[in-house]
């Protein structure tokens, strides 16, 4: 057999050469992808993923495999973050962070306990860290050769933006488990899900669980083989009970443990995985060389088609096409400038006019009720409500714009359209402000109280004329000016005259109550205003900064075709011989590399 | 509620002016044979059943819930999915199969007794061949519904032409049961799409979600159907879901399945089953296989141990031993006890308030899409009238905004306080349309008392609807419930 380490030099420098291929072709997506598999070579761990639908027990299978409730399973968790578990000697378990460029190489890492992890990452979550996986380490011989098995966030979800996270996981795999259960056959998504999959990763096994909960497991397994088959997907079924297996653990029966269809998994993990790592990696290097270098290929032929030497006409009418697109190009972006503008123009006295009727409906129920109300003593019931009113108007109308925001969007978009894809811009939805405690509070209107001194005084100051009036008359009927009539009508008057001034003062207050409100509610829709205006004006540079680029980029595809035009046609015949010659030369060079990639596989077969 | 009939058709009602206009469309439409025909199904079923899709995922157990609903075993379920074609089951006098082919005719296969096995064939062609299958049985599940049975989504078996056939029998049914094991993008893209007509958006009240063979949730434990309704109510609250339903209701389809096939014969053999001690039974019931292989007691052969297990499943076995270890000792006991674990009862609970109950405002929603598929596909001049008539109908069917607030406080998404609640519930005419049990009123309570009972209410609900503290939510249920209270105002005082 070869020597491991050579083969390993072997297979990075058929990267390194293939990379090299695809930055000359400037395709630098090409080369991200084969410096992630370079990368992958070098790791000894042999990655493997475990994927799946919701809720087909992806975390189950891993626990059983590794026999240890290491993944959260359950009714009330779906896996979010990946999880790896890999061999060490003692358990441990550690989250690792997403990689950003203040954090260290490959994302920060915080040690955790192992029986803790569960809440650690809920915690770790629900604080807004940004996790890329957990990873936990575990003493099991199954481990030992460097297998690490990764646990995914389920593909089809309703959330689907879990689904991508897996997706990408997949590029770096060294083979998948899909998880499928055995109590029904593939649905047409999973099958599709297996064939992108298996584009980026071809080594894959089927594992159908639950087989202990359906009799004819059996004939679903030779459905979903037919299923795969016709698909051209290739790679073994392996129908596990994780039930049975959990019980052959706990009473140690090997029949039991046969009977859960983990041995032959195990052994596949254990021996064809961990010994033909080799040649996972050499299929894995193989597949995504030839399949760059067969991109690149492809685009290198049509340049060559492109080097027959053209006719005048035909240069005539590329250069007319191409001004006739740029004169295009000049109306269109006339069209949506206009446009946008209006629409702009528009919502900005939309905006303004909307929230000031929402907030003279508050005020106008403010003074009704103001009418009714002592404001001396429910003052801060009254601020409250206010308060809360006009909160919601303001949510309201932030509410109305958003959507505003979106048709403008839309429609903006929509004159690109007819040119262009049609993409609209990343923009979020307009937050609502909330401006309420930027404006001074309304000042409760004064002499609130009104002390009992006063009250005695004014009482006494109406009793006093009361009592002097009917005193006088009382006298000349021989009374004492202090009698019973006059002192009843002092008390009278006395209490009407308080009465009266308590009325005034009501008033007083009401009044002083309806102007802080008046002023108060101006504040606030000055500040709303403000704040309505700041978000146009934010949403009309988006918009006007993505359509430009879209223009921008239109305007330099045509610029540049019309020099390629020019250029082309000037050319000398001599030169273009050169670069089909050049372009040829590659293409038996690309061809060679190609032969090479692929032979990497090939040997391996025949030998094995 | 009955089935409207031709002699007295409402006048005021929702249904009454759908019908109106349906009939008005088809005299507009009346040189163009095709449409006019369309429109005349449509009027003809008026008078039909209740029409209900039960569609879903590939093997969410379509089968085995239509034939749970029917409480008989018609619908023949299979390992594999394969059914490419639509199955109407509906009531007939006589049990009888018709085939329709796609170019119109009508075959009658056979007539007298219902074969699962000739079923299962029919179902096999290809939809160029076949239309759709009709099955007529006088069982009395069908008498106040039609269930048609579609092809599942994302199936392997179903090429396209079986799609748009889906899609077509989705716009011809009134209500629709939706069964996936659990709700993924495929299922939840599929019903928006369902939903994106402007008639099926005004009114999302045609959908009940239900998560099927919830027995197979958590590995068929004891609990297995709790944990699926604590999920199911974690669903409840998605608002991708609730969008277009507001009912999500787990069931165990086969165990309701298997408790009524449950006979004095399978009894028995459960019961000397259950006379096996804890841990060998226990060991039995390790897996599927283990319990058909099995041979102790003596008394059940294998023959009778995979009839049970194919009709009830694991988990219904596990609960029907257990329930007879607990002294369940009679079939029918068993068989109400099985059921009433199966959920199918809530099923068909909200099945009968959802859309039997319901009907007059589900027509009227099928009767208007129609007429707005026809005006949108046969714009002519003149049928702009037609369109505003529909426009003013849509605008105006208080009754879809009444049955979305009444699965609101069904489901829990509203919350109101007890005794507002159940008069809400009243008004909104949970218990019965009628205007007196509307007010909740005795039965020979006078008109006057009526319009002073209608007029209290009115009022009360107008306070409500200006109080603060409801969010935007329920302030719109209030307002719904006490526009309710001014319309029963209206029709009481003839509109004076």
């Amino acid at each position: 057999m070869h020597n491991p380490t050579v083969i390993e030099t072997a297979l990075v420098e058929l990267i390194d050469r293939a990379e090299a291929e695809c930055v000359e072709a400037q395709r630098t997506d090409l080369s991200n992808r084969l410096r992630q598999i370079r990368s992958r070579v070098l790791d000894p761990a042999q990655l493997v993923l475990v994927v799946g639908e919701p809720e087909q027990g992806k975390s189950e299978l891993v626990n059983s495999l590794v026999n240890a409730p290491v993944c959260a399973t359950g009714e009330h968790v779906s896996t979010t973050v990946p999880t790896v578990v890999r061999h060490s000697s003692e358990p441990s378990a550690q989250l690792v962070g997403q990689e950003t460029p203040q954090s260290a190489v490959g994302g920060d890492r915080w040690p955790v306990s192992i029986e803790r992890l569960h809440e650690e990452l809920d915690n770790a979550l629900r604080d807004g860290y940004s996790l890329s996986r957990a990873e936990v380490g575990l003493p099991r011989a199954l481990l030992e050769n460097g297998l690490a098995l990764m646990d995914t966030p389920a593909v089809g979800g309703v959330v689907s933006s879990l689904g991508t996270v897996t997706e990408e996981a997949v590029a770096e795999a060294d083979a998948l488990l899909m998880v499928s259960d055995a109590t029904q056959e593939l649905t047409t998504n999973e099958l599709n899900f297996l064939r992108r999959v298996t584009s980026m990763c071809p080594n894959v096994a089927l594992v159908q669980p639950k087989i202990d909960f359906v009799p004819d497991w059996r004939r679903i397994v030779e459905i979903n083989r037919k299923h795969m088959a016709n698909a051209g997907v290739a790679g073994k079924i392996f129908p596990v009970s994780s039930r049975i297996r959990a019980r052959a653990m706990r009473e140690k029966s090997q029949e039991l443990n046969t009977e859960s269809g983990f041995p032959p998994l195990l052994d596949y993990l254990r021996k064809e995985m961990a010994s033909a790592h080799e040649q996972l990696t050499r299929r894995l290097v193989a597949h995504n060389v030839t399949e760059a270098i067969d991109r690149i290929t492809t685009s290198l032929r049509e340049e060559l088609n492109n080097q027959s030497p053209r006719t005048a006409t035909e240069t005539l009418l590329e250069l007319e096409a191409a001004q006739r697109r740029a004169e295009d190009l000049k109306r269109l972006s006339g069209r949506w400038q206009k446009t946008l503008s209006d629409a702009v123009q528009e919502l900005y006295s939309d905006i303004e006019y909307d929230f000031r009727e929402r907030s003279w409906a508050v005020l106008h129920q403010a003074n009704e009720t103001l009418d009714e109300v002592d404001p001396g003593t429910t003052w801060e019931d009254f601020e409250d409500w206010l308060r809360r009113n006009l909160s919601r108007a303001i949510a309201e109308t932030f509410e109305w714009l958003d959507r505003r925001r979106e048709r403008i969007t839309e429609q903006v978009c929509d004159e690109l359209l007819r040119e262009h894809v049609r993409t609209l811009p990343a923009s979020d939805p307009i937050p609502v402000p909330d401006p309420l405690p930027r404006v001074p509070d309304p000042k409760p209107p004064k002499n609130a109280d009104y002390p009992r001194k006063d009250q005695f005084l004014t009482g006494l100051r109406g009793s006093y004329g009361g009592v002097l009036m009917f005193g006088l008359m009382t006298s000349m009927a021989g009374l004492p000016l202090m009698n019973v009539v006059s002192i009843s009508a002092g008390l009278l008057l006395g209490s009407k005259s308080l009465n009266e001034e308590k009325d005034a003062r009501l008033k007083r207050r009401q009044a002083e109550a309806r102007t802080s409100v008046q002023r108060y509610v101006e504040h606030v829709v000055f500040q709303v205003n403000k704040e309505a205006r700041d978000a146009i004006r934010h949403m009309h540079q988006t918009l006007h900064d993505h359509c430009n680029r879209i223009t921008e980029q239109a305007q330099i595809s045509i610029s540049r075709s019309i020099q390629d035009t020019k250029r082309s046609a000037e050319q000398s015949a001599v030169d273009r011989d050169a670069r089909a010659r050049e372009i040829k030369k590659k293409l038996e060079e690309l061809n060679a590399l190609r032969k090479k990639a692929a032979t990497l596989t090939s040997n391996r077969i025949t030998a094995a | 509620m009955n089935a409207p009939s031709d002699a007295e058709p409402p006048p005021t009602g929702l249904l009454g002016q759908a019908r109106a206009l349906l009939l008005r469309t088809m005299t507009f439409y009346r040189d163009d044979p095709r449409t006019a025909g369309w429109l005349r199904t449509r009027l003809e079923r008026l008078s039909e059943p209740l029409r209900m899709a039960v569609t879903g995922r590939v093997k969410s157990g379509k089968s085995t819930l239509v034939n749970a609903l029917v409480g008989a075993e018609i619908a023949p379920s299979d390992t594999e999915e394969r059914t490419q074609v639509n199955t109407v089951f509906r009531y007939g006098d006589e049990p009888r199969i018709t085939v329709h082919t796609p170019h119109g005719t009508q075959q009658h296969v056979c007539r007298g007794k219902l074969d699962p096995a000739t079923i299962r064939d029919l179902q096999r062609w290809r939809p160029d061949e076949v239309a759709r299958l009709v099955i007529e049985t006088p069982s009395p599940g069908l008498q106040a519904i039609t269930l048609i049975e579609t092809p599942g989504v994302a199936s392997t078996a179903v090429q396209e032409t079986g799609r748009s056939a889906l899609a077509q029998i989705l716009s011809e049914a009134d209500a629709v049961l939706y069964l996936t094991r659990q709700p993924q993008q495929t299922d939840v893209q599929f019903l928006h799409s369902v939903h994106e007509l402007r008639v099926a958006r005004r009114a999302p009240i045609n959908t009940v979600l239900a998560l099927s063979r919830a027995d197979e949730v958590a590995a068929g434990d004891e609990d297995a159907l709790e944990t699926a309704e604590r999920r199911a109510a974690r669903y409840r609250q998605d608002p991708k879901i609730r969008s277009f339903t507001q009912h999500v209701i787990p069931v165990a389809g086969l165990c309701a399945q298997g408790a009524s096939a449950l006979d004095r014969q399978r009894f028995e053999a459960l019961r000397g089953l259950a006379t096996l001690d804890g841990t060998r039974i226990e060991d039995q019931l390790l897996s599927a296989e283990r319990f058909t292989k099995a041979t102790e007691p003596e008394g059940v052969d294998s023959g009778t141990r995979q009839t049970l297990l194919n009709e009830l499943g694991l988990f219904g076995l596990r609960r029907a031993l257990d329930l007879l270890a607990r002294g369940v000792d009679e079939p029918t006991r068993l068989r109400d006890a099985l059921l009433e674990e199966s959920r199918i009862g809530v099923l068909q609970e909200a099945v009968h308030l959802q859309f039997v109950e319901r009907q007059e405002a589900l027509r009227a929603r099928s009767v208007l899409m129609a007429v707005d598929m026809v005006l949108r596909a046969h714009p002519r001049p003149g049928s702009r009238q037609l369109r505003g008539e529909l426009d003013r109908l849509l605008a105006n069917a208080h009754e879809w905004d009444e049955l979305r607030v009444l699965s609101g406080l069904w489901s829990g998404q509203l919350r109101l306080p007890h005794p507002l609640r159940q008069e809400a519930e009243q008004v909104l005419g949970a218990r019965g349309p009628h205007p007196g049990v509307r007010l909740g009123a005795p039965p020979q309570a006078q008109p006057r008392e009526l319009v002073e009972r209608a007029g209290a209410l009115a009022r009360r609900w107008r306070a409500l609807a200006a109080d603060p503290l409801f969010d935007r939510a329920h302030r719109q249920a209030v307002r719904t419930v006490q526009r309710s209270c001014e319309r029963l105002l209206l029709t009481l005082t003839g509109g004076q």
